[in-house]
């Protein structure tokens, strides 16, 4: 678990250029500031001994295919946004629209797969999910925003 | 966001004590921003003459209710990592039950002023609000995972 300590350095070093790159996908935002797959992230830091591993596996699949969509609909709302100068209210008010149920979305996947794992496996088992989870998407949001222009910047 | 950069070189060099019980979110948040939050927000947050007041009326009211929650957040964290080293399916189990809605609670609450805001203000300054809020408590929440971590190795 001492890697992900390195993460938040990795962010100052590490150029998200999210507007720059249009192909750019959550899964790579996530390889260049983790420096690892997703999966080999969660493999160190959720401990599977004595539990129903593949019960787990089988719940992380299903959780990934769902955030990744959510995620996919972040990066393309991030566009929508970097592409425009000038904000007007209306056009803020419709990214807000889209952002703060996608923000909530993210969350309460998490949630709800804590759940299930939890009772597919142990508490500290979901609890090391969660944690791990949050991580990510915190460490992403945080990496995005400081990328981004401030709606400040944009005037 | 670029004037915020500099956040982050200060995380380098600050060092969390989770140890010394009486430090605090505010604490905390002031040796990780190097300044007042309200400072930070005011810099970030565009407001004409007119919206001067109703703004720092409805954020001062927003950050009465969210340093409660801190508190609690921090109290909560503050426990779990001291008592790490021993930690029971069931302790995981009610910690965790404490931690869902408190991180539900703020994000609620964020969302709550941030359509106060918008309705007494503009948008633009809603949405300001927003993302600087989430800016600062996505950094504290990742500061604080980080010393989980790294208090769980130790």
């Amino acid at each position: 678990m001492k890697k992900l300590v390195l993460f938040i350095t990795a962010i100052l070093f590490v150029n998200v250029s999210f507007a720059q790159d249009y192909s750019i996908e959550e899964v790579e935002v996530i390889q260049n500031l983790f420096g690892a797959e997703k999966k080999a992230i969660i493999e160190q830091n959720v401990d599977l001994t004595g539990v129903d591993a593949d019960a787990f596996w089988k719940l992380y699949q299903e959780y990934e295919t769902t955030r990744k969509e959510i995620g996919k609909d972040t990066i393309e709302l991030l566009h929508k946004y970097e592409t425009k100068s000038n904000l007007s209210n209306e056009q803020v008010e419709s990214l807000m629209k889209t952002a703060i149920p996608l923000r909530k979305d993210g969350n309460s996947l998490i949630e709800k797969y804590y759940k299930k794992i939890k009772k597919a496996t142990n508490p500290i088992v979901a609890t090391q999910f969660y944690q791990i989870e949050h991580y990510i998407s915190d460490g992403i949001r945080f990496a995005i925003l400081n990328n981004m222009d401030f709606v400040q910047d944009k005037k | 966001m670029k004037k915020t950069l500099f956040l982050i070189t200060t995380i380098l060099f600050t060092t969390l004590s989770f140890s010394q019980a009486d430090q605090d979110e505010v604490q905390l948040m002031q040796s990780l921003y190097g300044m007042e939050k309200k400072d930070i927000v005011a810099e970030f947050v565009e407001l004409n003459e007119s919206q001067k007041t109703t703004f720092w009326l409805l954020y001062d009211e927003y950050e009465l209710k969210r340093k409660e929650l801190g508190k609690q957040k921090f109290n909560l964290l503050f426990n779990y990592v001291n008592d790490y080293g021993e930690i029971k399916p069931q302790d995981a189990d009610k910690f965790m039950k404490e931690v869902i809605p408190l991180r539900i609670k703020t994000d609620k609450l964020t969302d709550t002023y941030y359509k106060k805001i918008k309705a007494k203000t503009d948008p633009v300054v809603a949405m300001q609000f927003y993302q600087i809020e989430n800016y600062l408590s996505d950094y504290i929440r990742l500061e604080l995972l980080e010393e989980i971590y790294t208090t769980k190795n130790q």
